[in-house]
């Protein structure tokens, strides 16, 4: 038998997700265990949640690595392929920056974008906990309780204005 | 299934609050539903229009290009000393218009300016779709288009690496960062709204926004891993911007012709690429606004915030344009003095006066008043004069500054020849024609933006008057 | 390569008082180095195909009108300008023989080079050569027949400079002035151009150079040219 269900609560309006949010916490409920499903991006200061921080390693990891291709690329196969043009030096400082640039800037913003991608799971098409109605004004309150709570977890919802609470399935997106 | 509009939206004339987007609220479903609408059904029309589009591309350019790599490059009108024509003067017009999107979402987003909330979307569209078009262009202008693979820094067997002092190597990776930084910073913000998409269509649509919405179902640490990558995307493609028509104005500064060797160019062709691309955004969402029905997100404040930057770039153009003249004029040497007459009185000297008629006449004349920069129809006709007019600017500066240099002797006439008009035509049919199939599968607004925007908006009463109040979400 | 050719600095001399302009070395030029005729639909476009061209200045006014003219080629820069701007490398400096090398096959055709070549002295092939019968049977084996969409320019008969070295290796003795001929300076009636190597302090080059008359075409760009014009009476340009 399971200890634990997933209820989820929708709501129209921010001020009553975040007295339910909450009133949940004082029922033991900790912060991991409740997620808001929401489609207008409130912050977390509106809804009372503690901020995420994270520091971008990946973007600058693919910052770095765009660099280290740049200067395989300018100074690498001139060094390992010399080739004289325009009565120049092998290789030249001024144009490696170009490339340098470049590249760098490719490999910060894949490394960001490879971020989000990594960090969110995506793209996933396991079936998941969702409603549609959060694109119709709504904000879901998800939370994964302990069976002997669950009334009063469906009570205090309800309380603070839920429209409805319910237990949801795994659908698929 | 989907309701009528809740209300009919007019170009209002008068300066009232209700006239103003994030002051002027609708539920979620119904904004959506405005955004879905045009997307879910096409009418004859549309289907008129991309396939007339669809013909020309086929023709124009697939057909005009395939024989010209068969018979070869002398059907263009290219000749020693005009070595680039109008290819190459399409393809820097082209970077010029992706400039508009990076521009309008990434500028303005940086800067906190709340009108760009709607448009941000519709303009990078546009800096990803020209960007296809001008990529064709390195393409199209090569002599021996099927050995192109040489460029490309790969170990092969012959031992042999690209030349990466070259201003061309330069550009093939400007504009491959260029293009996958704005297609991801495109489809970041959209990842949302396609969610939407999913949620409210069935069969094959639902299955594509299924796919393209990565599984977003909304939840916090999605949204605060989305808001930090679209942050970090707005500030790096800025740079980036900067640095792609730089790179592209590069492929003349670093030559040593007379014209084309002037320091200046890099922030010339920025500047005019912005004022370029920004009329562009204007000229495409007043067309996106009527045929799409979407007069409730795109209001006259839009237009009107957008036509006061356009005055102010062309300003901007002016001073690099004289910057670059005066210098020249002033204490350059004698080629530079017969580069300066054959713009004012030699055989190009009509597109040299129309290129300053558009540029500068037209929005010095028009765009500080208001009433012009309300009006949809003057507002056309003023951008699509400036993208004319900065078009000829680069005909002028690309075959035309070859036409002179220090042997007289070996002075020459261009004058374009049907592949080079076919081409171009194409590209321009291809941007609309893939603009248009856009329309139909990416919601061109959006909308949780928006609601954001409307969310931090409030008038509030100080002393005798009501203000609008922006709150400061983050 | 056959064998080192370390050392050399091939240069050119065109005397502008001996030269009459007779366009001699242009054909010369054009049927040694398979350069192509384009036909008269072509040169009213301006495609002309030379390698070596005479460029002609009127001077003064009826009846006072004279020709001022002056051989361009390839100037064989040490700085050449277009070098760093060929995107693959077909366009590349020997260190070797110290001129100005085309590869053809590598040449995807951006014609960068032939923008930034402040002389003019390249060309581009628009189309595929023709070489109506029965002058494809006057091509010379030595050198390549260069398909539609590669630069190509005056390359001081490299064949001759190879086919020279060559020679000088098979007799077991170094290169002297006078193994190399290129062919504009072989139909030259008035011995106007003069090649050689200016490393070598016996060579006709090693003299000419040091005239009071020598100038280089265009000197103040700072591409260092290997070819040297002296100043004529009445035809100088420059």
């Amino acid at each position: 038998m399971p200890k634990k269900i997933a209820i989820m609560g929708l709501f129209t309006d921010v001020s009553a997700t975040a007295d339910a949010l909450e009133a949940l916490r004082v029922l033991g409920l900790r912060e991991e265990e409740m997620s808001i499903i929401q489609g207008v991006p409130y912050t977390a200061k509106m809804l009372g949640r503690p901020k995420l921080h994270e520091f971008p390693w990946f973007s600058i990891l693919g910052a770095l690595a765009g660099f280290g291709v740049a200067l395989f690329l300018t100074w690498g196969t001139l060094l390992l392929y010399p080739v004289r043009v325009g009565g120049r030096p092998i290789p030249t400082i001024p144009t490696s920056i170009v490339i340098g640039y470049e590249l760098t800037m490719l490999g910060l913003l894949l490394g960001t974008f490879l971020t989000l991608i990594w960090k969110c799971g995506f793209p996933s098409t396991r079936p998941q906990y969702y409603d549609p109605l959060i694109n119709h004004s709504r904000i879901a309150l998800l939370c994964d309780c302990d069976l002997r709570i669950e009334a009063d977890v469906k009570r205090v919802m309800l309380e603070r204005g839920a429209e409805k609470v319910y237990e949801p399935e795994r659908r698929p997106l | 299934m989907l309701a009528e509009l809740p209300r009919k939206f007019a170009w209002p004339h008068e300066d009232n609050p209700q006239e103003r987007l994030l002051l002027d609220p609708l539920p979620q479903e119904d904004m959506n539903r405005i955004m879905l609408r045009p997307m879910l059904k096409a009418g004859p029309a549309w289907w008129l229009v991309v396939a007339l589009l669809a013909s020309i591309v086929l023709v124009c350019f697939v057909g005009a290009w395939a024989y010209m790599i068969r018979w070869g490059m002398g059907l263009a009108g290219l000749r020693r000393p005009v070595f680039w024509g109008i290819f190459i003067a399409t393809m820097v017009f082209w970077i010029g218009i992706s400039h508009s999107g990076t521009f309008v979402s990434a500028i303005l987003r940086v800067f906190n300016a709340e009108y760009r909330r709607p448009i941000t979307r519709a303009a990078e569209l546009m800096t990803s779709f020209s960007l296809i078009c001008a990529g064709m262009f390195p393409f199209i202008h090569l002599g021996r288009v099927w050995t192109v693979y040489y460029m490309i820094p790969m170990p092969n067997q012959r031992q042999l690496w690209s030349n990466f002092q070259s201003p061309l190597m330069w550009d093939m990776l400007a504009i491959t960062t260029y293009l996958i930084g704005s297609t991801l910073y495109v489809y970041l913000p959209m990842i949302p709204d396609l969610a939407m998409a999913r949620d409210h269509t069935g069969g094959w649509r639902h299955t594509l926004y299924k796919w393209l919405s990565l599984g977003w179902r909304g939840l916090e640490y999605e949204w605060h891993y989305l808001h930090k990558a679209i942050m970090i995307f707005a500030f790096a493609i800025i740079p980036v911007m900067f640095s792609v028509h730089t790179i592209v104005s590069w492929d003349f500064a670093m030559s040593m012709h007379i014209g084309w060797h002037s320091s200046i160019f890099g922030p010339y062709f920025v500047v005019g690429a912005i004022f370029s691309g920004v009329s562009a955004v204007i000229t495409v969402l007043l067309v996106v606004r009527r045929t799409m029905r979407l007069e409730y997100f795109l209001r006259p404040e839009h237009f009107d915030a957008l036509a006061k930057l356009v005055l102010i770039f062309s300003f901007a153009w002016t001073y690099f344009f004289f910057n670059d003249y005066l210098v020249e004029w002033y204490g350059g040497d004698w080629v530079g003095h017969q580069l300066l007459l054959f713009q004012a009185r030699g055989p190009i000297a009509p597109l040299w006066y129309a290129m300053l008629f558009f540029n500068i006449v037209i929005p010095w004349l028009t765009l500080w008043n208001k009433r012009i920069r309300r009006s949809p129809i003057a507002l056309f006709l003023i951008t699509v004069g400036i993208n004319i007019g900065m078009y000829l600017e680069r005909v002028i500066i690309i075959p035309g500054f070859l036409q002179r240099n220090a042997l007289p002797f070996s002075w020459g006439e261009y004058a374009p020849q049907w592949p080079e008009v076919s081409i171009a035509l194409g590209t321009l049919a291809l941007f609309i024609l893939l603009y248009v199939v856009a329309s139909k599968f990416i919601p061109l607004i959006p909308v949780w933006e928006v609601l954001e925007g409307q969310l931090s908006h409030s008038r509030r009463r100080i002393g005798r008057t009501v203000v609008t109040s922006v709150a400061e979400l983050e | 390569m056959a064998e080192s050719k370390q050392g050399h600095r091939w240069t050119m001399v065109i005397d502008l008082d001996r030269c009459t302009a007779c366009q001699a070395c242009v054909v010369a030029c054009h049927a040694e180095n398979n350069v192509p005729t384009v036909g008269p639909e072509q040169i009213t476009m301006g495609r002309a195909q030379h390698w070596l061209r005479i460029e002609r200045y009127w001077q003064g006014e009826y009846p006072d009108l004279r020709a001022r003219y002056i051989p361009v080629l390839c100037q064989q820069c040490q700085h050449a300008p277009c070098e760093p701007v060929c995107p693959v490398f077909a366009s590349v400096h020997s260190d070797a023989e110290n001129i100005n090398v085309q590869v053809y096959n590598r040449c995807i055709g951006t014609r960068y080079c032939g923008n930034n070549c402040p002389y003019l002295a390249r060309v581009f092939n628009w189309f595929d050569p023709y070489f109506p019968e029965p002058l494809n049977e006057q091509l010379n084996p030595d050198v390549t027949v260069r398909y539609r969409g590669v630069m190509e320019k005056c390359t001081f008969c490299i064949q001759r400079i190879h086919a020279g070295a060559n020679q000088a290796a098979a007799e077991g003795r170094p290169m002297r002035d006078g193994d190399v001929v290129p062919a504009c300076a072989q139909a030259c009636p008035t011995d106007a151009i003069v090649f050689g190597d200016l490393n070598d302090e016996q060579s006709r080059i090693h003299e000419l150079v040091a005239s009071k008359r020598a100038f280089k075409l265009l000197e103040d760009l700072g591409t260092e040219p290997a070819v040297i014009y002296l100043k004529g009476g009445e035809s100088h340009v420059g």
